[in-house]
């Protein structure tokens, strides 16, 4: 019926290969500054800057849903959906890293922000 | 036939007859191998450069510190330094560790310094004198009956203030080879420059290894190794994280004094820790914050706060003499920058305004 | 082609969609893996649709992906069906589109690759509208190289099973 290789899946995966690669490294180039931001419902209800978190602590951005954050990562903690998928995905801690519990619409995102400077003198 | 062998027969036929086939399929396979093999190393060389670079946030010296290291071993420079600076802190500046050098000569009025810690006092007498006591490393006690940014601010009166300036003078403090002699009720704080002292702790450390670059800071007292770095002053009026503008600093020592920095509000009005020693109140000298740049720890963090109690026109003139340079922003949201850093200061808070 | 009676065509198709099931239940037993959000498997169930829509035609395709969804509706919830229904639509569009081509450009492992990259679009869009945020899409590079294993394993496997699968069909 068909064969199962031609010369344009060779193509194809080297194509989809770079693509891939340059959208994951593209955003990590900048530098480090770490931003959670914690959608509900496509609505921005908290942004924080993990790189100052001194202690972790735990909060509820929704209901039947616990989110952990520690100095530089973020996680979900608890949920009340069926399969705990949210929970499953563990700690995010780098730029581009997310995760989402559908049924309650949290989304946990995390970016890299692009600092204006290396350090600040206070 | 049975299944399995009908498998494999049709296996056999669509990928090891056909010799075309057999090169075409020869050279996905190679692609699919290089292009995996493409990202694994990518993968790969992004987890090695990291490897290349530390970032830690400790506590040492009584503040925050903060450690951007670059090389091999980063992380290891960085336990070296907090380690010294710890051991720094508790042998020879520490006004409550019983092994500390300066307990003892507070508590002696006399003792053995090693040659590193008489080198610093050193320093601080000469900016002492340079500044005409506008920084005086023998206002301890007084900045302890105050008590500003501690659980019991308090405000004491004229006759406490009095007496306890009849004890400020740095003229008092005598140095014999490696013996360092105070007045009676003097007490000597070195901890007002720890944080630079820290750096320069830092500085040594570092170039003792193999590491090229990094940005080491101790509260706001910056060590710039190795390279060029952006340097964010903090927005006197503003929170923490509020950027006034941008310094952008070769290699060097930054440190800054504010009057927000340790506060405490009694009776309904708001005090700063900076003490003029010539008053023995908080300093009034209309400046909301300086920030010092020169090549030396312990000089940024001691001209930063001298340049606070003096104020901007006798500041750019201390600062001269020590070749080092500063920004100075006022009760008014005027910024004064010194000629050698007009240049590289980039105004980001358009509140405030520079002035030439 | 013979023209076969409905109930045949109810028959094979009954048939594959149970193949189906099947591939997808033994699929859910595979672990979370890293960098991937959870819940992304080899989608082997692809290779009973990706034959429908090559050798029988678009609807049965589609009916088995819904079947597919049906199945994800009744097992795990209202969100796990329209995850899978977007999905598995998208997959099974782009899979036909493909097989329809005439100088028929890629091979089996490539229509099985672009498949399973429609697969995780499908999937990520529908996410994006749940939650109303576009944040999520930036797992699709790394599901996207992820893909192309599981495209090329698609494609051989299905490669392999052809006998079977056209004895099914030829009921």
């Amino acid at each position: 019926m068909n064969k199962l290789f031609k010369k344009g899946d060779f193509i194809l995966t080297v194509l989809v290969l770079i693509i891939c690669v340059a959208l994951i490294f593209l955003p990590k180039l900048s530098s480090k500054k770490l931003i959670a931001t914690i959608y509900v419902d496509g609505t921005v209800v908290e942004t924080i800057k993990l790189d100052e978190v001194e202690k972790p602590y735990t909060f509820s951005p929704h209901y039947n849903v616990e989110v952990e954050v520690q100095k530089g990562k973020i996680r979900f903690s608890k949920s009340d959906c069926p399969d705990k998928l949210c929970v499953k995905s563990g700690w995010l801690e780098t730029s581009g890293a997310t995760t989402a519990c559908l049924p309650q619409e949290v989304v946990i995102s995390v970016t890299g922000e692009k600092s204006d400077f290396d350090i600040m003198t206070y | 036939m049975k299944y399995h062998e009908k498998c494999y027969k049709i296996y056999k036929v669509s990928f090891l007859n056909n010799k075309k086939t057999k090169t075409k399929k020869f050279l996905s396979v190679f692609a699919v191998i290089l292009a995996t093999a493409i990202v694994v190393s990518l993968i790969f060389a992004d987890y090695i450069s990291s490897k290349n670079y530390s970032e830690k946030t400790s506590f040492a010296m009584a503040t925050i510190s903060t450690y951007k290291v670059w090389g091999d071993d980063s992380e290891e420079i960085i336990n070296q330094i907090i380690n010294t600076v710890n051991d720094v802190e508790k042998n020879s500046l520490s006004k409550y560790s019983e092994t500390s050098e300066i307990y003892k000569l507070n508590s002696e009025s006399s003792a053995q310094m090693s040659d590193l810690s008489i080198s610093w006092l050193k320093s601080v007498i000469d900016v002492a004198q340079k500044s005409d006591g506008a920084f005086d490393p023998t206002i301890g006690a007084l900045t302890d009956a105050w008590g500003i940014g501690s659980d019991s601010p308090r405000v004491p009166d004229n006759a406490e203030i009095k007496k306890l300036l009849s004890s400020v003078d740095y003229s008092k403090i005598n140095i014999k080879e490696n013996t360092v002699s105070i007045g009676k009720s003097q007490s000597l704080d070195l901890g007002a420059v720890g944080k630079g002292i820290a750096c320069d702790i830092a500085k040594s450390t570092i170039e003792k290894s193999e590491i090229k670059k990094a940005i080491v800071a101790f509260g706001g007292s910056i060590l710039l190794y190795g390279d060029t770095f952006d340097v964010g002053i903090r927005n006197p009026l503003g929170d923490a994280d509020d950027v006034l503008g941008v310094l952008n600093l070769s290699e060097g020592f930054v440190s800054t004094s504010g009057n927000y920095e340790r506060t405490s509000v009694i009776d309904g009005k708001t005090y700063h820790h900076i003490l003029d020693p010539k008053t023995g109140c908080p300093s009034d000298s209309d400046l909301l914050s300086v920030t010092v740049y020169c090549d030396n720890g312990l000089l940024s963090d001691a001209l930063s706060t001298a340049c606070f109690v003096l104020g901007k026109d006798k500041g750019l003139g201390l600062l001269d003499k020590y070749n080092a340079s500063g920004v100075f922003i006022d009760t008014n949201k005027n910024i004064f920058v010194s000629n050698e850093l007009q240049d590289k200061f980039e105004l980001k808070d358009t509140s405030f305004k520079v002035v030439e | 082609m013979k023209k076969k009676s409905s109930s045949k065509k109810i028959a094979t198709l009954g048939i594959l969609s149970a193949q189906a099931l099947v591939l997808s239940v033994l699929e859910s037993f595979i672990p979370a893996l890293p960098y991937l959000p959870p819940g992304t498997k080899p989608g082997l169930s692809n290779i009973v649709t990706m034959f429908a829509a090559a050798e029988i035609g678009l609807p049965s395709a589609l009916t088995i992906t819904f079947i597919k969804s049906l199945f994800a509706l009744i097992t795990r919830g209202f969100t796990a069906f329209c995850m899978s229904l977007a999905g598995g639509v998208l997959s099974t569009l782009i899979m036909w589109a493909l097989f329809r081509i005439k100088s028929r450009p890629f091979g089996l492992a490539g229509i099985g690759m672009l498949s399973a990259i429609g697969h995780n679009l499908g999937q990520v869009l529908m996410a994006s509208v749940i939650t109303s945020t576009t944040s999520i899409i930036s797992v699709l590079p790394f599901l996207a190289i992820f893909s192309i294993i599981t495209g090329f394993l698609t494609g051989t496997i299905l490669k392999i099973l052809l006998p079977v699968l056209n004895k099914i069909k030829n009921i």
